[in-house]
């Protein structure tokens, strides 16, 4: 799969680091199923993860591997199998369903703007998650963020005003950005969308935000 | 003591033939291909048979450098690092069957195990006291930077790959890797701009791809 727009690397330090939230980890590992490049890079990130652990001092600690099979043996704990996908036939909407724990036929569509539905599965200040769904054609309010966005497509494509973005980039924003993503012509999209803080809408919608404070 | 130790890390001292003294950079010594392949060998095996000698040979091979790590570099009590290392090689035991060859080598596998799990350990408790470690932000101008390094350093929280890094580029490392810190949580800490974190860690990831030659 041709992947065009990437996160930055500092995402896959904190992928590997082990530090990403719910939201945000399920983006970038829904990037990183198809995309080889990143792979790449998060593979460095972990060696040198592990490069830290060797480098410490070897210190002989008192418990003893028989000690953890046998509380193994006692928990009942079992040796689980991967249930792998074949490389690059990931279906992504499977992917985060199963990584954010929701049945895509459950979900409880709320009408946008017009053309976008979105589903909210998490809306708290430090993370929101939010998924998008775009008739062909439609137009996201412009807006600015109240911290980082990450939105990782899904389904079809948004072009904003420089890029495409197609399924399985990464379209990365912060409070400095202001940006209209607005869905291609040829197809809906679905995106995952996960930020900080609010969306804070521009022009008339901006307005009414300010005075209703939605 | 430790601060003896990781000048020892951080330079080997030659003695030359008239008898002076210098000091080189220590050059990064590689794990060998075979001992990689070999735990591995075992990692599979567990996973495909949970064959306990299997399990115990590769115990015997991490567990001391995973417990170094949980106790000098994480900072944990030996209480902490033995429940920390039990939970970690508990997962190695039951989840071996999720590893794969093709994405990491059996040691990368296990530290990541023993690095998050640290992580984890260390937001938990950061959580419980409401904010994370705030001493740093008393250095947040970059003029303080040096000294706060060197902190670290007699902290024994860096590493001997890290000392071939400018200091601010193994700054942002150890607060991403060992302290468990995004990169915008980094940012807010050392009250530096996002894209001057994000580029520290561009820089001494480009200079860790040569430090860290060889497969995965």
């Amino acid at each position: 799969m041709n992947i065009g727009q990437h996160p930055d690397l500092a995402w896959l330090v904190d992928y590997s680091a082990g530090t990403l939230t719910r939201g945000f980890g399920a983006v970038i590992g829904g990037h990183l199923e198809l995309c080889a490049e990143c792979r790449a890079q998060l593979r460095l990130a972990d060696r040198l993860g592990s490069r830290l652990v060797d480098d410490a001092p070897a210190l002989t600690p008192r418990l003893q591997p028989a000690t953890i099979r046998a509380a193994a043996a006692a928990s009942g704990a079992y040796t689980s199998r991967p249930l792998a996908a074949p490389e690059n036939q990931t279906n992504l909407r499977d992917y985060v369903a199963a990584k954010l724990g929701f049945d895509w036929q459950a979900l409880d569509w709320r009408s946008g703007t017009a053309g976008l539905r979105i589903a909210r599965l998490q809306d708290r200040d430090d993370e929101r998650i939010w998924l998008l769904h775009g008739d062909a054609g439609a137009a996201m309010p412009k807006h600015t963020h109240g911290g980082a966005e990450l939105t990782l497509i899904l389904h079809g494509a948004y072009r904003t005003k420089d890029q495409r973005y197609g399924v399985g980039d990464v379209d990365e924003n912060d409070e400095a950005i202001t940006h209209q993503p607005v869905v291609t012509a040829d197809s809906d999209c679905v995106s995952l969308l996960v930020f900080e803080g609010r969306l804070k809408y521009t022009g008339t919608l901006g307005l009414a935000q300010r005075v209703l404070k939605f | 003591m430790t601060a003896i130790a990781l000048q020892l890390f951080k330079f080997a001292i030659n003695r030359e033939p008239a008898g002076r003294v210098s000091l080189t950079p220590v050059t990064i010594k590689a794990v060998t291909a075979d001992r990689i392949e070999f735990e591995t060998a075992l990692l599979l095996r567990i996973g495909a048979t949970q064959d306990a000698a299997a399990f115990d040979a590769l115990f015997n091979a991490l567990a001391k450098k995973v417990y170094g790590y949980l106790i000098r570099s994480g900072g944990c009590t030996s209480a902490d690092g033995e429940n920390l290392l039990q939970d970690i090689w508990l997962t190695v035991w039951t989840k071996a069957g999720l590893f794969d060859p093709t994405r990491a080598s059996a040691r990368t596998w296990v530290f990541a195990l023993a690095r998050h799990a640290l992580i984890d350990l260390k937001r938990a408790q950061s959580r419980e006291h409401g904010v994370f470690e705030t001493h740093f932000a008393e250095h947040a101008d970059t003029a303080g930077m040096d000294e706060h390094y060197a902190e670290r350093v007699d902290g024994d929280k860096t590493v001997a790959v890290l000392q071939q890094l400018a200091p601010e580029q193994a700054q942002v490392l150890v607060m991403a890797y060992v302290e468990g810190k995004s990169h915008r949580e980094i940012a807010r800490e050392l009250g530096l701009p996002i894209g001057t974190v994000k580029s520290r860690l561009r820089l001494g990831f480009a200079r860790m791809r040569t430090l860290l030659p060889g497969p995965a």
